[in-house]
C-alpha cells in the first residue's frame, strides 16, 4: 500500500495524509474516519480483515455528533424496539439489521468478529446477499444502541430492517424453489437407477413391471411439487390464448408421464419416467438460477422508509425531545436542524431556510422556504434552524406520491413476456408442428406407434436446446457482469443491452461526482496577510471541520501542514457561516452575505469566501466535477455506435459545452422535470437505457427500456432499475454493452446447433433406428457442447 | 423386498428435506461459501512448534 491511495477506504489521498503505524509498518489514510476506524480494527485484533478487504472507495464516518448520540439512544427504548426485535427467554433479544458500507466478504467476518467480541453477545451472522445482520444479545449485558455504535466506530452504519412483503414473497419462492429442486434431483437419481437396471437388458419382465411401477411412484411427487408450477402456469397461458414455453414444457411432462402410466398400467410399451424427472430438474434449475439473478441485487437495497430519518426532535411543553417519527401526530411541531432531512410532510411554523429538494429535483441549488411554506418528506434543511408542523398523518405524504407516479410507470413498461420470448415461441411453434406432422405421418403408417413417437419427439427436442441453450449462456453472462462491476436484475437486460441504439444520462450524480469540490481559489490581491494557497485552504478546512454542512467536505484537513496562525473559538453559525480568532483578528467563512463580500453574479459555481476582520482574503469556488471517466465511456459508446444523450434538470446551459468536448453525441437536454424526463425518453424512437440515480429519475427509469442506476443512487431509484452499476466506473456500461451483444451470438450458436442437433437425431430417432443409450450419449455430448460454448463469456 | 425399503428411505428423506426447507437452512446460500475462507483458527495453531520445527 502506498500513500497514494488510503489504507482503509481506497480513495486517493490528498498530499499529506493521515499516518498511523500498523504492525511497524506506516499505513496512510485519506480522512479522520478511515483513520480511527483502522485503528479500532487493528486494536481489536482484528488485523487480518485488511488482508481480504476490498476498498470501496467510500471514506468512512466513525465520528458521532451529539445529536446522532442522543438519536442512537432511541434504539433501546422498549417502544421502538417493538418492531423488529424479537425477545427470547433470560432477557435474550434478536433483531435482523441493515448494514450499509459493506464492500466485500472481508467485511462480513469484520463485523461478526467484532460483534462477537463484545460481551453479552451471543450470535451475529451477515449475509453477504442482502447485507443483512441476524443478531442475538443478551440485553442485560449489552444494549441495541452499544452494538451499533460498535458498527459506527469500525465504518458501518445499521438500521433495523423490516422484510416488506415482497420481502417475505421473495423468501417464500426461494424456499418453494430449493423444495422443487431437490425432489426432483431426488427423483431423477432413483429413476435413473430404475433406467441403468431396465436398460441393463438382463432381468426378467416380472422385475421390469415392478420397476416401472417404482418409476411410476417416484415421478408422482416430481409432478405434484416440482412440475406443478410450470403446469399451472401454462394453463393460464392457454387461458389467455397465450402461447409461452410453459406450454410446451407442461406438454411435454404431462403427455410422457400419463403415457408412461399407461404403459405401467397396461404392461405394454416403454416408459419415461427418467426423462421426465430429469428434464423437470434442469428446468427447475435454469428458473431457480435466474430467479437469483434476478432477485440477488435487489435485495440488497432496504426499504424506501430507511431513506427517510426514523427519528426526530419534537417540541412540546416540556422543551425537546427525540422521538420516534411514528410516534409523530399530526400538529406536532419538529425541529430541524441545519443539514438534517425532514422525516414527513409539513408547513414551516417559524424559521427562514433553504431546503436541499434534490432528492425530488435532482438538483442541488436550495428552494427557500419560509413560515408557511409546505416543506416534504425527503429534503433537506440546509441553513437555518426550522420549526415545523407536522401535516395530518394520514395526509398524502409527497415521498408516496412519488412512489406511486413510479409504480404506475413500471407497470405500463414492456415486459419481459412480449421481447424475449419471440425466439422462444417461433420455437415452440415450429416443435408442435413438426411433432403433429410426424404424429399425423406416424398415423398413417402405423396408428399404434404414433403416440409414442410424438411425445419422445417433444422430449427429444425440449431439453437441450431451450433450457440449457439460452438460460446457461445468461447466467455466464450474468456473472461475468457481477464481477465487472454491473448486477443484472430482471431477465431481458441482456438482449436489451445487446440491441442497444443509444443511452440516455443524468448529468448530476450520475456523470459528475454528486458532491462539492474545490475548484479553484482566488486569492484577494490586497489582502492583510500574505497568504499562500495552501495556507489559506488549511485555515479553511480547520474552520469546516467544526460545520455539519456538505460543503465542510470539499475541504480536507491536511494534518501535517502547519501554520503560524493559531485559530481560536471557532464557531458555528448555523447554514450561514463560520467564525474563528486569531492574533490577526477576526476570521470568517461562509456565503458572500455572511462575509459582506460582492457575489458574481455569473458564477457557475457555489463560491465560499475567507474574510480576516472583514476583508476578504480569498474566495473558494466549489462545483460538482464531472468524472474523469466521462471522456472514455462516450469515445468507446460512439465505437459501439451507441449514442449517448444527457438529460438533467439542471437550467444551467454552461455545461452543455463541457460535455460536447467529451464527446457528447446526442441531445443535450436541460431543465427537465421527473415528468419531462419520461416524455422525452417515451418519444424517441431508439432502442434506449436510461443511466440514473436521484430519487427525481425513479420514474424515468421505471418507464425506459432499460435502465441502469448507480450504487449510491436511492433505494428507491435502485429498486426501478434493471441493472445496477456497483462501481462508478463508466466504462463497464460499453463492455457490457460488447459482452451482451457476444451473448446474442452465443445463444444464436447455440440454438443453432441445438437445431441441427434435432434435425438430425430427431428423423433418425423417430425412424426408431437410435437405441436408447445412444440418444442418451448423444444427448449428453450436445448439452456439454452447449454449455461450454456459453462458458466462453467468461471475459 | 429391497424396493420397499428403498422408497421409505426416500419418503423420510423427502419430509426431512422439506423441514430443513422450511426451517430456513438454505435462505443464505452465498455467505458460507465465503466465511470458510477466512481463518478464525489463528490461536489454535501451535506456533512456537511450528517455528521450532521450521528450525
Amino acid at each position: 500500500m502506498t500513500s497514494n491511495t488510503c489504507f482503509h477506504c481506497g480513495l486517493p489521498n490528498t498530499g499529506r495524509p493521515l499516518e498511523l503505524s500498523i504492525n511497524g509498518e506506516t499505513k496512510y489514510f485519506c480522512c479522520q474516519g478511515c483513520q480511527s476506524a483502522a485503528q479500532t480494527i487493528i486494536e481489536s485484533g482484528l488485523g487480518e480483515y485488511y488482508r481480504f478487504h476490498q476498498p470501496d472507495q467510500l471514506p468512512v464516518t466513525t465520528a458521532l455528533t451529539d445529536r446522532q448520540k442522543q438519536a442512537l439512544a432511541i434504539y433501546d427504548q422498549d417502544d421502538f424496539q417493538a418492531d423488529f426485535v424479537t425477545r427470547h427467554e433470560n432477557d435474550l433479544r434478536s433483531c435482523i439489521m441493515s448494514i450499509e458500507g459493506i464492500s466485500c466478504s472481508a467485511c462480513s467476518w469484520l463485523i461478526e468478529k467484532r460483534l462477537l467480541q463484545l460481551d453479552g453477545v451471543n450470535q451475529a451472522t451477515v449475509n453477504i446477499g442482502t447485507h443483512r445482520l441476524d443478531i442475538r444479545w443478551d440485553n442485560s449485558k449489552v444494549t441495541l444502541s452499544e452494538l451499533v455504535h460498535s458498527l459506527v466506530l469500525i465504518g458501518y452504519k445499521a438500521s433495523p430492517f423490516l422484510p416488506s412483503q415482497e420481502e417475505k414473497i421473495i423468501q417464500k419462492t426461494q424456499r418453494q424453489y430449493i423444495f422443487r429442486l431437490g425432489i426432483a434431483g431426488i427423483g431423477m437419481m432413483q429413476a435413473m437407477m430404475n433406467a441403468v437396471a431396465l436398460y441393463s437388458g438382463t432381468i426378467t419382465s416380472q422385475h421390469v413391471r415392478w420397476l416401472w411401477w417404482t418409476g411410476l411412484f417416484l415421478t408422482i411427487p416430481v409432478i405434484l411439487i416440482s412440475a406443478r408450477p410450470f403446469i399451472v402456469a401454462a394453463w393460464h397461458a392457454i387461458r389467455q390464448k397465450q402461447l409461452t414455453m410453459d406450454v410446451s414444457v407442461s406438454i411435454a411432462i404431462l403427455s410422457a408421464f400419463i403415457a408412461s402410466c399407461l404403459a405401467t398400467f397396461s404392461g405394454q410399451g416403454e416408459v419415461y419416467f427418467e426423462s421426465v424427472n430429469m428434464f423437470t430438474f434442469f428446468l427447475v434449475l435454469s428458473r431457480f438460477l435466474e430467479f437469483r439473478a434476478r432477485t440477488h441485487s435487489s435485495r440488497k437495497g432496504n426499504q424506501i422508509r430507511q431513506f427517510l430519518p426514523q427519528t426526530c426532535t419534537r417540541l412540546d411543553d416540556q422543551g425537546s425531545s427525540e422521538v420516534s417519527v411514528k410516534e409523530l401526530r399530526g400538529g406536532d411541531i419538529i425541529q430541524l436542524m441545519p443539514g438534517e432531512m425532514c422525516p414527513i410532510d409539513g408547513v414551516i411554523l417559524n424559521g427562514h431556510t433553504e431546503f436541499d429538494e434534490s432528492s425530488f429535483t435532482g438538483e442541488f441549488a436550495g428552494i427557500e422556504k419560509k413560515t408557511g411554506d409546505t416543506v416534504f418528506a425527503g429534503t433537506t434543511n440546509r441553513n437555518q434552524k426550522v420549526q415545523i408542523t407536522v401535516n395530518s398523518h394520514d395526509a398524502v405524504n409527497s415521498f408516496n406520491l412519488l412512489q406511486q407516479l413510479i409504480e404506475r410507470s413500471s407497470s405500463e413498461k414492456p415486459r419481459l413476456a412480449q421481447m424475449a420470448d419471440r425466439g422462444a415461441r417461433q420455437f415452440i411453434w415450429s416443435t408442435l408442428i413438426i411433432a403433429l406432422l410426424i404424429g399425423l405421418v406416424w398415423y398413417w403408417i402405423d396408428p399404434g406407434r404414433a403416440f409414442w413417437i410424438v411425445i419422445s419427439v417433444l422430449v427429444v427436442t425440449c431439453p437441450c436446446a431451450l433450457s440449457l441453450a439460452t438460460p446457461t449462456a445468461l447466467a455466464r453472462a450474468t456473472l461475468t457482469l457481477k464481477e465487472t462491476g454491473l448486477i443484472v436484475t430482471r431477465g431481458y437486460v441482456l438482449e436489451r443491452l445487446a440491441t442497444l441504439e443509444s443511452i440516455a444520462f443524468d448529468k448530476t450524480g450520475t456523470l459528475t461526482e454528486g458532491r462539492f469540490a474545490l475548484q479553484s481559489i482566488d486569492l484577494a490581491p490586497d489582502s492583510p496577510l500574505c497568504l499562500t494557497k495552501k495556507e489559506a485552504c488549511w485555515l479553511s478546512a480547520v474552520m469546516e471541520s467544526y460545520s455539519e454542512h456538505s460543503i465542510g467536505q470539499a475541504f480536507t484537513v491536511d494534518s501535517g501542514f502547519t501554520s503560524q496562525i493559531e485559530l481560536t473559538d471557532i464557531a458555528n453559525h448555523s447554514g450561514s457561516g463560520l467564525t474563528a480568532q486569531s492574533s490577526h483578528g477576526q476570521w470568517k467563512l461562509g456565503s458572500a452575505a455572511f462575509t459582506g463580500c460582492q457575489q458574481h453574479k455569473d458564477s457557475q459555481s457555489t463560491d465560499i469566501h475567507l474574510t480576516l476582520n472583514n476583508q476578504r482574503v480569498a474566495t473558494f469556488h466549489l462545483s460538482d466535477p464531472i468524472r474523469s471517466t466521462v471522456e472514455n465511456t462516450f469515445a468507446s459508446l460512439a465505437q459501439l455506435n451507441v449514442g449517448s444523450h444527457i438529460l438533467t434538470g439542471d437550467p444551467n446551459p454552461e455545461a452543455e459545452h463541457l460535455f460536447r468536448a467529451r464527446g457528447l453525441s446526442g441531445d443535450y437536454q436541460r431543465a427537465l422535470t421527473p415528468e419531462g424526463k419520461v416524455n422525452w425518453v417515451q418519444q424517441q424512437p431508439d432502442n434506449m437505457a436510461v443511466v440514473g440515480d436521484g430519487l427525481n429519475d425513479a420514474p424515468v427509469l421505471a418507464r425506459a427500456n432499460l435502465s441502469i442506476a448507480m450504487m449510491d443512487a436511492t433505494d428507491l431509484t435502485k429498486s426501478q432499475a434493471d441493472a445496477l452499476l456497483l462501481t462508478n466506473h463508466l466504462p463497464t456500461l460499453a463492455n457490457a454493452i460488447r459482452l451482451a451483444r457476444k451473448t446474442n451470438q452465443i445463444i444464436r450458436q447455440n440454438l443453432a446447433w441445438a437445431l441441427v442437433y434435432n434435425a438430425i437425431a430427431l428423423p433418425v430417432a423417430a425412424a426408431g433406428l437410435v437405441a436408447p443409450w445412444q440418444a442418451a450419449i448423444g444427448m449428453s455430448v450436445s448439452s456439454l457442447l452447449v454449455v461450454g460454448n456459453a462458458m466462453r463469456l467468461k471475459r | 423386498m429391497l424396493i420397499p425399503i428403498t422408497m421409505f428411505l426416500l419418503t423420510a428423506g423427502g419430509v426431512l428435506f422439506w423441514w430443513t426447507v422450511k426451517s430456513g437452512q438454505y435462505d443464505d446460500l452465498d455467505s458460507p461459501a465465503q466465511r470458510i475462507l477466512f481463518d478464525d483458527d489463528e490461536d489454535m495453531i501451535p506456533i512456537n512448534k511450528k517455528e521450532e520445527a521450521d528450525d
